[in-house]
């Protein structure tokens, strides 16, 4: 396992915590958007890696904006 | 500024369609990759019935083409009926029935889609931009499988048909307009089945899991009572139409019991097979990137190019600036990213899991080309970029043009590569005149004969019922120039070939340079390998006349029946009724004789005298024989067995189809 999946992980967890799909679209579309300038400089295997994640960031989001998910989610603003 | 925005969009749809598609609206020659040319001469030979045995199947010695037998019936009804009735040639007849309608369906059902899931009639022309014109279905078309296309083209309106029918039956519009709605879908499915098993089985996943949402969001408003309505309504009824309108292959086919993927070979059913078809990375499914693009040369991948990284970006973007989260605009975020993981196939992350499926869920076999699933992706993305753009311009008002427009400057750019790399279907081609002399020759020729390619055909190699061509790759499996031309200088090599009626033995010129490959590039040096070594072959004669086409001719073919080890012709005669069914009338026959039928070997081919039933027995280890009932002059019949299922449930397709299409007619008018 390398240092960029245990960061992975880490913020994978952090965000499964926090249970915001903002969140999780955010940091995803932050993947992709540094998988760009290395896909474009030719590296491969960390750019892939950071589309993996950002596609994984993707699915979580999606999820936790189910409806279920708005009780039980950290932190929601109260009326 | 407002109500022109439409026509910006409007002009920028038509913008893409004409520069894309502009070889599409001249009557120049349309060929490439899976779409060949069809000579005008052959059009008409084919019966409007559908035959459950194609002589010409994966251009072998024939076989059972039951599971292809709808594509192929509108194949051969589309082209004979329009040729004999209006004289069209092929240049007609495939852009009123193939390119035309995928172009114009396309556009039209996706539209509605986005209209009904968006409520907003902009917003709906950018999905039609995103769904008709993304690098995905313009490789499939530019590359011939209009199949394919034309599934694709439907499918929007398929999902629109379904939602409709849920929506109609929660919001109690009344049995009739729920009947009406359901039986629609059920059409609309079978079209699609017509077209595409693979696509239809994606679109069956994708229709069971949307309404088993939709109605888990809608669940309040539902008795257990509406619920059986329901799941009658939008599963069993449409499906159950479907299933009868397709009963004329579907019910043979299960009776037969061939897997023609496993009669197709190893390459389409072994786990190795999906690993090498599996081409598109992660980045390219979630980027909606077809792997080939944009030579969509087969097996060629690309470096990804990242500015398609963007489309993701947008396409999720709706669950960063949404406030409240549209469920029914949810479903297709999972949808999207279900896509995504399919797509991929084999490839990481979590590969094996695809291998998985492909192993063990029924019909997943069907899936060695993972891009399949790309017809997800782009579904889903032709409703979430429309909708996130409009989620992101209900928050920032004054963006919003900027948004729209830039994004059109956007999909322009990331298919610049179309107007100028992707040929294909796309560009016109020219049919060298040897192939025109050929099929002259043929066309005057009234009598049956074979033509084998070395080693395989071009293209134009003129084709029909009274002379079927065979690649020799896929009927012998041989493909290299030395193993061919081993297999030609085998003792009883002649002898095979005269027996397979085979006359005229060819190298094609290779014109459009996708048959003598080397590195994926055109290699002369290998059509020469081809041509010196037949002129080699003792029993070929050269025929003249030809400039690059090589043509032989081989001294004494057989007959399509002959009788095995007898030279006499006379003794049979044959007329073909379908290609499933000959009559043969056979004179001074002993007990000892044996007729040999030089279609592939299948033991559901039988000899029919008298009522009774002779089973085929393999000949020569590639046709059928079968022994003779008595001595004298007769008449008998060779058939096809499944045959019969399929004109029986013909009846029953046909009957259902046109009592769906009154009662639909009834309740709208009622």
């Amino acid at each position: 396992m390398k240092f960029q999946d245990i960061f992975f992980i880490v913020i994978f967890l952090f965000l499964v915590f926090r249970r915001s799909p903002k969140l999780c679209a955010a940091v995803g579309s932050i993947c992709l958007f540094v998988s760009i300038p290395l896909f474009a400089f030719w590296v491969f295997f960390t750019a892939q890696r950071l589309v993996y994640y950002g596609g994984a960031f993707y699915l979580l989001g999606t999820v936790f904006s189910l409806p279920i998910f708005d009780r039980t989610r950290y932190n929601k603003k109260k009326k | 500024m407002r109500k022109y925005r439409h026509f910006f969009l409007l002009f920028i749809l038509f913008f893409f369609i004409f520069f894309i598609f502009h070889n599409w609206f001249t009557l120049n020659n349309l060929s490439y990759g899976d779409w060949s040319y069809r000579f005008s001469e052959s059009l008409g030979e084919n019966p409007y019935i559908p035959y459950a045995w194609d002589p010409l199947f994966n251009q072998e010695f024939g076989n059972n083409n039951i599971f292809l037998l709808p594509l192929n019936t509108y194949f051969v009804n589309t082209a004979r009926l329009v040729h004999t009735i209006l004289g069209a040639d092929w240049n007609i007849i495939e852009r009123l029935f193939y390119f035309y309608p995928f172009l114009i369906i396309s556009i039209l059902s996706s539209y509605f889609l986005g209209r009904k899931l968006l409520n907003n009639s902009y917003y709906a022309l950018l999905s039609s931009i995103i769904y008709t014109c993304n690098t995905y279905i313009i490789l499939v078309v530019s590359g011939g499988q209009m199949g394919i296309g034309l599934a694709y083209a439907i499918a929007p309106l398929l999902i629109y048909s379904f939602r409709s029918t849920v929506d109609s039956i929660i919001e109690n519009k009344g049995w009739k307009k729920n009947i009406q709605r359901s039986l629609i879908s059920g059409i609309l499915f079978s079209i699609i089945l017509i077209f595409d098993l693979r696509i239809s089985y994606i679109l069956t996943a994708i229709i069971f899991f949307y309404c088993a949402f939709l109605t888990i969001f809608y669940i309040k408003l539902i008795t257990l009572k509406r619920f059986i309505y329901l799941l009658f309504l939008v599963y069993i009824l449409p499906f159950g139409v479907a299933f009868l309108i397709h009963s004329f292959w579907i019910v043979p086919y299960l009776i037969v019991g061939e897997n023609p993927l496993t009669e197709l070979g190893q390459i389409y059913t072994s786990i190795g097979a999906v690993r090498f078809f599996s081409f598109a990375f992660f980045e390219n499914s979630l980027s909606l990137l077809h792997p080939n693009y944009p030579e969509n040369i087969f097996g060629k991948v690309y470096f990804m190019r990242a500015e398609f990284l963007l489309i993701p970006v947008i396409a999720f973007s709706f669950l960063i600036f949404s406030k409240r989260y549209d469920k029914k605009i949810l479903f297709f975020s999972f949808l999207a990213i279900a896509g995504i993981f399919l797509g991929k196939g084999a490839n990481q992350p979590f590969g094996e899991f695809y291998i998985f499926l492909f192993s063990k869920i029924p019909f997943f076999q069907m899936f060695r080309d993972s891009t399949k699933w790309f017809i997800v992706i782009a579904l889903s993305y032709s409703i979430l970029i429309p909708f996130s753009l409009s989620v992101i311009a209900g928050r920032y008002k004054k963006l919003t043009y900027i948004l729209s427009f830039g994004f059109v400057i956007f999909w322009i750019f990331t298919l610049r590569l179309v107007f100028t790399d992707v040929k294909g279907t796309l560009i016109p081609v020219t049919i060298p005149q040897d192939y025109i002399r050929l099929k002259n020759i043929l066309v005057h020729d009234k009598k049956y004969a074979r033509t084998l390619w070395l080693p395989r055909s071009s293209k134009f190699g003129y084709y029909s019922l009274t002379h079927p061509k065979v690649h020799f790759s896929d009927a012998f499996h041989v493909s290299s120039a030395s193993s061919v031309f081993t297999f030609l200088n085998k003792e009883k090599s002649e002898t095979l070939l005269e027996e397979a009626a085979i006359k005229y033995v060819i190298v094609p010129y290779d014109s459009l340079g996708e048959i003598f490959l080397k590195d994926r590039k055109y290699n002369p040096s290998e059509f020469q390998e081809f041509a010196s070594s037949a002129a080699r072959i003792s029993y070929l004669t050269p025929v003249s006349g030809f400039s690059k086409l090589k043509v032989f001719e081989v001294k004494s073919p057989r007959d399509h029946f002959f009788l095995a080890g007898s030279k006499e012709k006379d003794r049979v005669n044959w007329k073909m009724v379908t290609p499933s069914e000959y009559l043969i009338t056979v004179n001074n026959i002993t007990t000892e004789d044996k007729l040999v039928f030089s279609e592939s070997y299948n033991k559901n081919w039988k000899l029919i005298y008298n009522d009774k039933e002779y089973n085929s027995f393999r000949y020569d280890s590639y046709f059928n024989s079968f022994e003779m009932p008595k001595k004298g002059a007769y008449t008998v019949k060779v058939f096809y067995k499944p045959q019969e299922f399929v004109n029986k449930f013909l009846v029953i397709s046909l009957v259902v189809f046109l009592v769906n299409i009154i009662i639909i007619i009834v309740f709208s008018v009622l």
